[in-house]
């Protein structure tokens, strides 16, 4: 089994930012209305879109 | 100290393991289980500033890929014993209260889903084409000995070279993606850019893993020779295979 840290980042956060299930509602903590986390990834994301090359979601493919 | 908050990383059965008591299983946070009615939501306690300013480098040691390893290493400490439908990353709830309403709003739905993934793992595949190029197809010609009329045939047939060598890839490409779906489960592509031919996850049955390794291989084989290589990732918690929304109404207490 291949062990959490021989695999690649990008193959990493395309999994775990990207896929998964998504929990919406009133029990998710929010900043002025928006989640914590996914207003600094969609930022990060695009940041780090050329350096991840192929396998990191587009701005507009991004969760919010 | 700021406020601390719920972190909550993927649902499982209630008979999944105590994760702190898992000695092999260490983290900067102490993962625990909130059961409801059959499933459980695997959870840690966490300060609400955790996720805020992330940096935007992708860097191996940068905060995020911190975070993100330990989501996966939850994720799968769970997956080693228990199906798990993998959160997404920084899902961030305010309590114990907000993680029962959550449970207790969709432990039905996690149910079915839950057995949709069991004893079932997700493999990556990816299928990468070097560039065909016109000048080597079909073959090394003497420019300075051919007429204009020659060279303009020669030139179409380098083409249609191309082409065929571009289709026949295409071809050979989908009857890997048609013979790995076969051996999965549950099978999904995506939209992939430039030299990318194939990004697909498959979910596997652990029963069928074998098969499914040797048509990998056996495919690969006959695709080396066409200028594309296969790289497989894995096995994974059923990351691509949880595209599910859990909206819970109800205003929790924030305290």
């Amino acid at each position: 089994m291949a062990e959490p840290d021989t695999t690649s980042l990008a193959d990493l956060l395309d999994r775990v930012v990207h896929r998964g299930a998504v929990v919406r509602g009133d029990v998710i903590i929010t900043l002025a209305g928006v989640e914590l986390i996914r207003l600094d990834l969609r930022l990060l994301l695009i940041g780090i879109g050329g350096a991840l090359s192929d396998t990191v979601p587009t701005f507009e493919e991004l969760p919010r | 100290m700021s406020p601390t908050a719920l972190c909550a990383y993927a649902i499982t059965t209630d008979h999944a393991p105590d994760l702190s008591g898992t000695p092999a299983v260490s983290f900067e946070v102490e993962p625990r289980l909130i059961a409801y009615l059959g499933v459980a939501l695997v959870v840690a306690e966490v300060d609400v500033d955790r996720f805020a300013g992330l940096g935007i480098e992708p860097a191996e040691d940068g905060r995020l890929a911190r975070l993100a390893r330990e989501h996966d290493a939850v994720v799968r400490a769970v997956f080693r014993c228990a199906p798990v439908l993998p959160l997404r990353f920084g899902t961030v709830i305010t309590d114990s209260d907000a993680a029962l309403l959550l449970l207790r709003a969709h432990h039905e739905e996690a149910r079915v889903w839950l057995d949709r993934v069991q004893g079932r793992r997700e493999w990556g595949v990816r299928g990468r084409g070097s560039r065909i190029d016109d000048t080597t197809v079909p073959g090394e010609v003497d420019l300075a000995n051919v007429s204009g009329t020659q060279y303009l045939a020669l030139r179409r047939q380098q083409l249609t070279g191309v082409e065929d060598a571009r289709r026949g890839r295409i071809a050979a490409i989908r009857t890997l993606h048609g013979e790995l779906s076969r051996r999965a489960a549950e099978s999904t592509s995506r939209d992939h850019p430039g030299d990318l031919l194939l990004d697909a996850a498959y979910l596997v049955d652990t029963t069928a893993e074998a098969d499914f390794h040797a048509e990998v291989r056996r495919l690969s084989d006959e695709l080396g020779p066409r200028g594309v290589s296969v790289e497989v990732t894995g096995p994974w918690p059923p990351y691509s295979f949880t595209q599910i929304e859990f909206a819970v109404a109800g205003v929790v207490a924030n305290g």
